[in-house]
């Protein structure tokens, strides 16, 4: 069996391209002939991907499958139109423009649009949202719900394990200070403002022995320049860390030598760091929102009010109550299991499996349509 | 509502110790607003992106040797020390001058956006993971932070006894100190630039907040009532921070308003080649400190320990 997946972009440590590559693995490892291709990619993305254009070759196979995947504007949403293959749309879901307002006037224009052709995507076989929530937003954007369903998901934790930790980031974040870490860009809708803000009631009440880092791309300067601004402004800039795209090796550093992890987030079609967070044995601190409580499931703390001086004293609590921290970590560990490599393998076969018998379906509904015609012309 | 694992939490011991800490003063009326104001009213109109013009500035400096230093006790602040600002005055000589002969002549907003692009950028580029080595820096100031003197308890009683009003203590000389002037009713608020110290009188409910330039705090800080100022540490301090803290004592300390700074070293210090030694300041220096910002000087002594005692004058 041959599957395509078509992404936006291939780059290391993002997220749609991670689980783009969790897929091809998968799709290597069932024994199927699998490619992706990219709009755009880094250097790691080059390793694995060719450019969109080189799908063209293969859209007219209706025997083949393609995986489309879908949480951004991106112009080869016309690949997916165009194809014949037998089509599934991944959905990453694309953050409700409204965030963007104050910060990147263009942000609102590609959100905007992107959900506008979100809705022209419906000619699919399959729809499918890396969770229930993405899910139930294709369906209210037209897609026929019993053609929809969950991806399982995947963290690509293997990857961090297998790299090396930076020393010198290892050394720096181990000098006895408590770190809060957030991992993933810093965006309005992850809501940065909030996590500085429960950092700063943590630190100005609680524990002054404490630093806040944020490690993942800083993509908005306007956004940035104001979390900064905010950070000074609550007299503690100093404890604040902005690490910007980091290494494989930064990356489990920080999640190594961190001791919570916080999320702020107001809008989360998944939400992979949480897991990986999991993966590292941090306790894990999440609003309710979006995708955050499906994604946490019955693990870690889920709070429903932005109650800074309330979570500050929890985070204290964490670090004297042992036994409630390691029943977090339990927890944790467990759900975390539920997305282990057999179980995504699995998933992603049962797809397969029902994105080509869809197909098989079709295909002999047509042969008994034409037998019919053909009887009846023999007839007449 | 706080689920915990999926099941609801009991909140009521956490509301508490979070009213407690209210109480105690470690949440003050502007930080508590500060948690409200939206991020948006932080939004500067023009902040560009100048990070590959950065980027190459920091290449070009690094390629001749140039060594961006980090200031010994670890400051990146406004106040004219650190990496940054090092960097940025070799940046404004390089390119504003250029930009502005060239083409922009006085534009003055311009060059404020350009500043800021450039600050922004700088610390996406070479902030913290990308920058450079601060171990040796904060050995030097560990060492110096653990040579800090701690007061014993006659001074506890004693001190608390001076003067009247609220006190702000600036240098923690050890949480019994905090605890004797709490117990008198007369603790608002004690800072310091050692976190360890700091976080060693939260545990405690003891208003104390950590900042490496504690005046940028004092000057928001509320304070009605106060009456007395208590610098532990003032060897800790810059000269332009011990005649800031000067003024700023004086403008909130009404008449016979009291500013304590503890003589923990004397002369022979300043050559000693300690370990960590920072600095030495001369009692002729704190006085002349003192007295520029309305102060009549004297002299107090408590538990071995020896003061000099500024008393706000009419």
């Amino acid at each position: 069996m041959r599957v395509h997946q078509v992404v936006p972009r291939l780059d290391a440590g993002d997220a749609i391209g991670n689980i783009a590559m969790s897929i091809h693995q998968a799709l290597v490892r069932l024994g199927c002939e699998a490619r992706i291709f990219a709009y755009d990619m880094d250097e790691y993305g080059r390793r694995f991907a060719s450019f969109d254009v080189a799908y063209r070759e293969f859209m007219s196979e209706e025997r083949d499958l393609l995986l489309y995947h879908y949480g951004l504007y991106c112009d080869n949403y016309r690949l997916f139109q165009e194809s014949r293959n037998r089509k599934a749309l991944i959905y990453h879901n694309i953050t409700p423009p409204g965030f963007y307002e104050a910060f990147l006037p263009e942000a609102v224009r590609l959100c905007t649009l992107g959900r506008e052709v979100l809705a022209q995507l419906t000619e699919c076989d399959l729809a499918l949202g890396v969770s229930d929530f993405n899910r139930r937003e294709l369906v209210a954007m037209g897609f026929p719900e019993e053609r929809t369903g969950v991806l399982p998901m995947h963290p690509p934790v293997e990857k961090l394990e297998a790299a090396d930790e930076d020393p010198r980031l290892a050394r720096w974040l181990a000098d006895g200070k408590v770190n809060l870490l957030h991992v993933g860009r810093a965006v309005p809708n992850k809501r940065c403002e909030d996590v500085i803000r429960l950092f700063a009631c943590y630190h100005r009440g609680v524990n002054a022995r404490s630093r806040l880092v944020f490690a993942g791309p800083l993509p908005i300067n306007t956004y940035y320049s104001a979390l900064l601004s905010l950070a000074r402004r609550m007299g503690v800039a100093d404890r604040v860390f902005f690490l910007g795209k980091v290494s494989d090796g930064a990356l489990k550093a920080c999640y190594r030598r961190s001791h919570y992890y916080v999320s702020m987030s107001e809008h989360e079609g998944f939400c992979v760091p949480l897991l990986e967070a999991f993966h590292f044995g941090l306790p894990v601190l999440a609003y309710a929102a979006g995708a955050v409580p499906e994604t946490m499931g019955k693990a870690g703390v889920l709070f429903h009010d932005k109650d800074y001086p309330l979570l500050a004293e929890l985070l204290d609590r964490l670090g004297r109550d042992a036994f409630l921290r390691e029943r977090i970590l339990e927890a944790q560990r467990a759900r975390l299991d539920e997305f282990g490599e057999e179980h995504f393998t699995e998933g992603i076969r049962k797809i397969l499996v029902k994105l080509a018998s869809g197909a098989r379906r079709e295909q002999e509904a047509a042969q008994a349509m034409v037998e019919e015609i053909a009887e009846e012309v023999e007839k007449g | 509502m706080i689920e915990v694992n999926g099941k609801e939490l009991d909140e009521h011991g956490l509301r508490a110790r979070a009213e407690a800490r209210r109480r105690a003063g470690l949440y003050d009326h502007r930080t508590l607003a500060l948690l409200e104001r939206d991020i948006v009213e932080e939004v500067e109109e023009h902040v560009f992106s100048m990070i590959q013009v950065v980027f190459d500035l920091q290449r070009a400096l690094e390629d001749k040797g140039a060594r961006l230093e980090p200031p010994g006790d670890l400051s990146a602040g406004e106040e004219g020390k650190g990496r940054l600002i090092s960097f940025m005055r070799r940046l404004q000589t390089r390119f504003i001058r250029a930009v502005n002969e060239g083409y922009v002549q006085q534009q003055e907003k311009f060059n404020t956006f350009f500043t800021k692009a450039v600050d922004v950028s700088y610390r996406q580029l070479c902030g913290a993971g990308g920058g450079l080595e601060m171990e040796e820096a904060a050995e030097r100031r560990d060492a110096w932070v653990s040579r800090r003197p701690e007061w014993g308890e006659e001074i506890w009683r004693e001190v608390p006894e001076w003067g009247s009003g609220a006190a702000v203590v600036v240098g923690i000389p050890g949480c019994g100190f905090l605890e004797a002037l709490r117990d008198g009713g007369r603790l608002l608020l004690a800072l310091d630039t050692d976190d360890l110290i700091v976080a060693e009188a939260q545990a405690r409910f003891l208003p104390a907040w950590f900042h490496p330039r504690p005046l940028e705090v004092l000057v928001h800080l509320d304070t009605a009532g106060v009456g007395m100022v208590v610098v532990a540490f003032p060897e800790c301090l810059s000269g332009e921070e011990v005649d800031a803290l000067a003024a700023w004592a004086s403008s909130r300390l009404g008449e016979g308003g009291v500013m304590l700074l503890a003589l923990n070293r004397g002369w022979s210090n300043g050559l000693c080649g300690e370990d960590g030694f920072v600095r030495y300041w001369s009692r002729r220096f704190l006085e002349k400190a003192l007295r520029r910002h309305g102060f009549a000087c004297g002299e107090s002594s408590a538990g071995g320990r020896v003061f000099l005692r500024g008393e706000k004058t009419a």
